[in-house]
């Protein structure tokens, strides 16, 4: 009789790790974003006027969030995935003194340069950079009024997860706003490479 | 994940009120500016892709839920 592995729950069945893994070495050593070009294609220009030279460097998402928010003074944001901090200066400024925007990354490189990049941009005292993954996100239950993200969710081998951890970080009658691919079928040598899992 | 898949995993999340708009292609050219994509990987899409499937690799969408 073949012997059943007792230890399931300790395999990585679906290389989760290894995707993450991926995503976290390609987003470590780029030495730039995507630039001005993308973020004249994704943003307004009374936006743009807003951003820092470094933000706009830094740009990473695949559209505009916050331009569909609705984002209201006072209120709470959480921006997952923050990258160079794009959209959370972009929310902090609508959401006011009396606002708070808190941008999650897992790299602590991304979280310096948002840091610098919201002090740049004169919201840095409404903006709090935090730690942590996606997929557990730091915050406790129904403290969130609205979450955004931008082209970050589609980065998750846990994609299941970020939706429930979202849900449960929203107060009740919390929004949700985010820009993601969607993509249909792709042949599987895109697929296997790592720069499919990363962009 | 596709548009429906999303859809669904948001419904069975907890999420009401699901819209979908704002779509928008972006092609192998779009993705150029991104660090993300070397030019082996892009020129490897141009070569495997139909040049229909080419001009829209994926499609950005915005995605707005709420939690009841």
């Amino acid at each position: 009789m073949s012997e059943v592995p007792l230890a399931l729950d300790d395999r990585d069945l679906m290389r989760q790790e290894e995707i993450r893994e991926v995503v976290d070495r390609a987003y470590s050593t780029i030495a730039n974003g995507a630039g001005l070009r993308m973020v004249k294609r994704l943003y307004d220009p009374e936006q743009i006027d807003l951003l820092p030279n470094g933000a706009i460097e830094w740009a990473l998402g695949v559209g505009n969030p916050v331009r569909h928010a609705g984002l209201c003074a006072g209120e709470t944001v959480l921006d997952v995935g923050c990258g160079g901090g794009i959209d959370s200066i972009l929310a902090a400024a609508l959401v006011g003194p009396d606002g708070r925007v808190m941008g999650l990354d897992s790299l602590d490189v991304m979280l310096e340069r948002a840091r610098g990049h919201a002090e740049a941009a004169g919201v840095g005292a409404r903006c709090e950079l935090l730690a942590g993954t996606m997929e557990a996100i730091p915050l406790p239950d129904n403290s969130v009024d609205i979450a955004i993200s931008n082209g970050v969710v589609n980065l998750s081998p846990r994609k299941t997860r970020v939706l429930a951890e979202l849900w449960r970080v929203l107060k009740p009658g919390g929004r949700l706003c985010l820009v993601d691919f969607v993509v249909d079928d792709l042949p599987p040598e895109v697929l296997t490479s790592d720069a499919a899992w990363a962009g | 994940m596709s548009e429906r898949v999303f859809d669904k995993q948001l419904k069975k999340a907890g999420f009401r009120e699901i819209e979908i708009f704002g779509h928008q292609p972006f092609g192998v050219d779009d993705l150029a500016p991104y660090p993300l994509f070397p030019e082996p990987f892009l020129d490897a899409l141009r070569r495997l892709l139909s040049p229909e499937r080419t001009r829209n690799l994926a499609t950005a969408v915005v995605i707005r839920a709420h939690k009841p």
